[in-house]
């Protein structure tokens, strides 16, 4: 069994590390002058190169050559490490060592001299993954290490590392690798695998490997073991999922015309088909946000051929902007989290858009009768923040997925607009991040790349907590994830004037039903 | 199947197959123990899928066969029996195991024998033959320096590298490394080099005890399992998977300090000297002074110290080096040797403990970090 | 031979790269619960040690020790069942320790000489630290082992796990797919063959169970008969089902999971009903039902119900209090007259 080619192109040099550049760069200059640390932490999503680097590095100061700074690849000592055979080269995995015991050991250990080379390095990967009492002790070392140690933390989870910790450490940021760097990692490996591949399959697979190399490697394996060493951009289409399918012009038009059974038809059979539905949609949107373009007469920004336009502007004629603009957000809206290879998503997406559209008056909510003998009761009315908001509003399911921006409102009215659904795609997040947002302050304005959020005048606590580094950094990631832009963030004061009236009780559907049974409100409070 | 034996035979088979039983384990069928005829004797097998154990025993047989039977009912039971004959019955097609002795009598519903994993028989490979005890002599010798934690899988095996008529078995962990040679009977037909799990070391050591005539090692063609031919026993090892480290460059080629010391001697003062290391990470520190002898200094916190001095013949220069009490007593009571030499270069670079006029071991200790 | 029923396409992938050699040290694979994943497993498992020219045979010793769970190098880990007793409540995670020992055999070379196969069924079930600590192993485990790792949502593992892995996907089969195979492969009539087709959504495992055991098919219609007489039930009895549900979770969460499940799917029927799309529900057996209950809802009910059984699956998976989230599933329940729907 030949190594993945994510092992087998493992970089062994730090000019081999991809799209990196400022943190080898500093590395090198570190190697060439003598001046290493002794202890690094790499940060950074899987697949960027974390431990490749910090192996490099311990090869690298370990090498018995040594002249430019990269290791040689050469000596008895890369040689080892390069086979895995390096006596003073530690990997440890932090999940299977997290205890305060396993780290005393580590302490102690750390007092030996290095068998063989010159550095003992200690890579320590996932560190997020160790205790706090475990990573007190890893303080105390990281305090006083012994000048033939290194160590080298790794971790994709940096806000879970204690900041006593990252101080101690040379703090390197490894970025998700930009598309061309990847795609010229990629050609290189498939020159020396002599494959044939298409620049634009490379950069297909490059593109849905959102910045992580060995996921594009894997992918690329996957594509070559199946299609042989000659790859083309439809191979490479089609292992991904994406159709290109006839069907998505016709769903549209189906969703133009309102037409369910026809829609549901299509959907339907391309699950037989077992296409997956997550690409089918994606595609879904990506044709009806081409329409939404063609409609606000944007039609350069859609990328299509005069001809495709043109289509499009015949199937878009019976259409309204605002209805375009609808569709888009239901089927953008489409949840296959807890269904990923269900029809029901699409068919629902479907039938929303037809009902709302075709129905004027919606019809009454869901009623249910009453017992026969209804029971007198007196309710306090409790009304629960959270699980009722999302029962209350079955039409808007939470969507953790990216928004697009809409060509008509502007960023600061995107942000606003759907600043709710992006305080429960908080969820989850560090802390309890959703709730010290959720009414107490709303996004203002944006100042370059700042996001200006206003606390209510009474909101203070909150608006203390989230100037923490740790929220408003949670909070620049989360911005970036829902809308594809990394604000910073900046808190301010707003009077309390600005507050939104909260919806009254009776609104609630459970407390309707109490009403219904009888209940009388004798008072209200919010329960977080 | 049908067969005889007496009772003493088949307790003592059980036993020693039962240490190759599993205990925890996914594969619920390796807590059984498998028993089969052979030719006219009665081999029982054993495996937790790192080490397996056949041992064979006397028994007249009646009719072949051969089924799995849960190791821990059968032996508990054979052992409470009285020491008489035993009769054993599996009748085809129901594997249930009847045992009759004396006015017991016994059924045990067993597997199947062909679902029990296959017991590795090898046959063909690299063969050697070494002496008994020259081989426990040399587990004992290195087996202690195996790593004990499992972050780097190859440091808890010893290597062992088969070359003309030598065996090296070598263990190392990363702060210290045994490395011991030993003549083998037979020598081996083709070099090898594989690594051994430390726990099958020390049940090898266990089974060789009572064993006087030549050991035959078989390597298989895959060099997967190591097997270890004894009498009525064999046990087989996995083999840990991985390239063991180039222990030669780890043993340091010269020294600047070579000190003889008298092992009794040096033992008596570590000793002393770890009563007070204990609590200071095991620290004790060595001052060599040619013509003076070696002084061993030990200090607890703030409860006390501890100093001593030993003769010892010493050329070279003045040196110094602290080791880790735990290391040096590993070492030393082991040491059959009456006097062995300790070599040392510079605080911080390995010392090694040698044999005197052979080169039979070889014992390297890193250096501890201390403030002198 | 390979006898994972209806994915063509994977087996081919997996063959050509068994073939050449170049199969993965780790895949992924995702689908729906029965759908084949452990069946696709254990056959390349198969393939990996079978002792015959035809790899894999599923005849030889080896294959058929691998298939009875009896293999020396053919790992499972799963969650610690304790699905006999009932009154257990199931182990929620695949711990550390599991992995643990795992890795321990890992570092061994296979006992039975071809390769080590380790099989985690259910990985998105691992703890974090068990994910964790996999990671190192996943991605480079000594030569001649394959990891296996079975999961439904994908959505849930860590993605340091993920990109670890060659993932390859499931699909649900269509059910006319799976009607055939029942039909050529277990002999079934085609009425019985189309009504376990269309119940089993795609996952042919359920249906092959439900060939022998009368009483799977017994026991869904009758949850079906709840539901349809739910729909005509007041508040009390609704309450008083939400409070059974809730404490049947608390003993077999599976169990209310596949419930709800059966629900959305009478749910779908509805709405594709309305939709006059007739061709696709999965009760067909039950249409008449279903037209009266369909003729007593709105499209929109229809579709807050089916959101609100969605919800309530998330709000359980997230631990929500499983009462309350019932309960508020139970008053969106669409109400109808009892007297409108007959059950059959």
């Amino acid at each position: 069994m030949p190594e993945v080619f994510y092992r087998k192109w493992r970089p062994r040099t730090l000019s081999e590390v991809v799209g990196q550049e400022p943190v080898t760069r500093t590395l090198l200059n570190a190697l060439i002058t003598g001046r290493v640390a002794h202890a690094y932490l790499f940060f950074g999503p899987r697949g960027t190169g974390k431990t490749s680097t910090g192996r490099i590095l311990a090869k690298a100061v370990n090498c018995l050559q040594n002249a430019s700074g990269e290791p040689c690849n050469e000596c008895a000592m890369c040689q080892s490490f390069n086979e895995g055979r390096a006596i003073d080269l530690i990997e440890i995995d932090a999940a299977s060592n997290t205890g305060v015991d396993d780290i005393r050991d580590l302490k102690e250990k750390v007092n030996f001299a290095p068998n063989a080379s010159k550095y003992k390095v200690y890579i320590i990967d996932e560190v997020h993954m160790l205790s706090t009492s475990a990573f007190n002790a890893l303080l105390k070392t990281l305090e006083e290490p012994p000048a033939h140690v290194i160590f080298v933390l790794a971790t994709t989870e940096v806000h879970k590392v204690p900041a006593t910790i990252t101080s101690r450490c040379q703090r390197f940021d490894l970025r998700r690798i930009p598309q061309a760097a990847m795609v010229g990692r990629l050609q290189y490996i498939c020159d020396e695998e002599g494959i044939n591949i298409d620049p634009e399959a490379l950069a297909l697979i490059a593109k849905s490997a959102t910045g992580s190399l060995r996921d594009a490697e894997n992918l690329l394996e996957q594509i070559v073991v199946y299609h042989g060493a000659n790859v083309d951009l439809q191979q490479v289409r089609s292992e991904l999922g994406l159709t290109g399918d006839a069907r998505i012009k016709e769903l549209l038009k189906s969703i133009i015309s309102k037409d369910i059974q026809s829609g549901l038809t299509i959907i339907n059979s391309v699950a037989n088909d077992g296409l997956d539905l997550r690409h089918f949609n994606r595609e879904l949107i990506d044709a009806l946000r081409a329409m939404l373009l063609v409609k606000a007469g944007a039609d350069d920004a859609t990328g299509l051929t005069p001809d495709e336009i043109k289509e499009m502007k015949a199937i878009a004629a019976d259409i309204s902007l605002e209805e375009v603009s609808q569709s888009v957000k239901l089927f953008s809206q489409a949840d296959f989290r807890y269904s990923p290879q269900s029809t029901l998503p699409l068919e629902l997406a479907l039938v929303d858009y037809s009902v709302a559209q075709s129905e004027s008056k919606p019809e009454p909510r869901a009623e249910v009768k009453a017992s026969s003998q209804p029971r007198k009761e007196t309710v306090k009315a409790v009304v629960q923040d959270e699980p009722q908001e999302e029962v209350a509003e079955p039409s808007v399911p939470v969507v953790p997925q990216r928004i697009p921006i809409s060509e008509t409102s502007s960023e600061i009215e995107h942000i606003q607009q759907h600043w709710g659904d992006f305080v429960k795609a908080c969820k989850g997040a560090v802390g309890q991040l959703d709730a010290l947002l959720r009414g107490s302050c709303k996004p203002v304005s944006i100042e370059g790349n700042t996001l200006v959020l206003g606390f209510y005048a009474k909101s203070k606590f909150q608006k203390n907590k989230v100037e923490d580094s740790k929220y408003s950094q949670a909070i620049s990631g989360k911005l970036e994830e829902m809308f594809g832009t990394s604000y910073d963030v900046h808190c301010i004061t707003i009077g309390e004037e600005n507050r939104p009236v909260p919806p009254p009780a009776k609104e609630n559907p459970l407390v309707r039903e109490a009403l219904a049974h009888g209940a009388e409100i004798i008072g209200e409070e919010y329960v977080r | 199947m049908q067969v005889s034996c007496t009772q003493e035979n088949l307790s003592r088979g059980l036993g020693i197959v039962g240490r190759a039983v599993a205990t925890r384990t996914t594969l619920p069928i390796t807590n059984h123990v498998l028993i089969s005829t052979d030719n006219s004797r009665l081999r029982l097998s054993a495996t937790n899928l790192e080490i397996a154990i056949n041992c064979w025993i006397g028994t007249q047989v009646e009719e072949e066969g051969a089924i799995a039977i849960p190791s821990g009912l059968l032996t508990d039971f054979v052992n409470s029996l009285p020491s008489e004959n035993i009769d054993i019955k599996v009748a085809p097609q129901t594997q249930t195991m009847e045992i009759k002795c004396a006015k017991s009598e016994a059924r045990i519903s067993g597997q199947k024998a062909d679902e029990f994993p296959p017991i590795p028989r090898i046959g063909e490979g690299i063969t050697a033959k070494v002496d008994p005890r020259a081989l426990r002599n040399a587990i004992s010798q290195m087996v202690f320096a195996a790593a004990v934690d499992d972050s780097r899988p190859v440091l808890t095996g010893g290597y062992a590298q088969f070359s003309g008529d030598k065996l090296i078995l070598a263990a190392a962990d990363g702060f210290r490394l045994a490395v011991h040679n030993l003549g083998l009977v037979a020598p081996a037909g083709e070099e090898a080099g594989v690594i051994i799990p430390a726990r099958s070391l020390r049940e090898l050591d266990r089974l060789l005890r009572d064993q006087a005539d030549p050991v035959e090692i078989t390597i298989n063609p895959q060099r997967s399992q190591i097997l270890f031919r004894l009498k009525d026993v064999e046990i087989v090892s996995q083999l840990i998977q991985g390239n063991f480290p180039d222990y030669n460059q780890l043993i340091p080629q010269s020294h600047t300090t070579r000190a003889v010391i008298n092992v009794a001697e040096f033992l008596r003062a570590i000793k002393s000297a770890s009563v007070f290391a204990r609590d200071g990470s095991g620290i004790l520190k060595l001052m060599i002074t040619p013509g003076e002898g070696i002084q061993i200094s030990a200090r607890a916190e703030e409860v006390g110290d501890n100093e001593g001095t030993i003769d010892a013949e010493i050329e070279g220069q003045e040196a110094k080096i602290a080791f880790n009490s735990k290391y040096l007593m590993d070492i030393f009571t082991i040491l059959e040797d009456e006097k062995v030499a300790l070599e040392v270069t510079t605080p911080s670079s390995p010392g090694v403990f040698r044999p005197i006029g052979d080169d039979d071991w070889v014992q390297v200790v890193m250096p501890m970090f201390v403030q002198w | 031979m390979w006898q994972i029923i209806g994915q063509d396409r994977i087996v081919d992938l997996l063959k050509r790269s068994f073939h050449e050699g170049r199969l993965s040290h780790a895949y992924l694979f995702i689908g729906p619960k029965h759908v084949g994943k452990m069946t696709l497993s254990i056959n390349l498992a198969q393939a990996l040690n079978c002792l015959s020219e035809d790899k894999p045979c599923c005849e030889c010793n080896s294959c058929r020790r691998i298939a009875s769970g009896n293999h020396a190098d053919v790992q499972l880990i799963q969650l610690a069942q304790n699905s006999e007793n009932e009154q257990a409540p199931a182990r929620k995670a695949i711990s550390v320790n599991q992995i643990r020992d795992m890795q321990y055999n890992v570092n061994l070379k296979p006992y039975e000489g071809g390769y080590r196969v380790i099989i985690i069924d259910g990985a998105e079930y691992m703890s974090d630290g068990a994910a964790n600590s996999l990671l190192k192993t996943l991605e480079e485990p000594p030569p001649n082992t394959v990891f296996l790792l079975l999961a439904v949502d994908e959505g849930s593992l860590l993605p340091t796990i993920r990109s670890r892995c060659q993932k390859i996907e499931l699909p649900p089969l269509p059910s006319h797919i799976v009607k055939e195979a029942l039909m050529e492969r277990w002999g079934i009539d085609p009425s019985r063959a189309d009504l376990l087709a269309r119940a089993c959504q795609g996952s042919i495992g359920w249906a092959i169970s439900a060939i022998d055991d009368e009483g799977i098919l017994e026991e869904r219609s009758q949850h079906l008969d709840n539901l349809i007489a739910l729909s005509g039930s007041d508040i009390t009895e609704r309450f008083e089902f939400a409070a059974d549900l809730a404490t049947q979770f608390s003993k077999n969460r599976v169990a209310v999971r596949e419930r709800l499940q059966l629900w959305l799917t009478w749910w779908r029927d509805l709405l594709l009903v309305k939709g006059n799309c007739l061709e696709f529900i999965t009760n067909n057996s039950q249409e008449g039902v279903l037209g009266q209950h369909a003729a007593q809802c709105s499209t929109s009910a229809i579709g807050g119900a089916i959101r609100s059984i969605q919800e309530t699956m998330q709000q359980l998976e997230q631990n929500a209090n499983p009462r309350l989230a019932l309960e508020v599933l139970m008053l969106n329940i669409p109400y109808v007259e009892k007297e409108e729907i007959c059950l059959t």
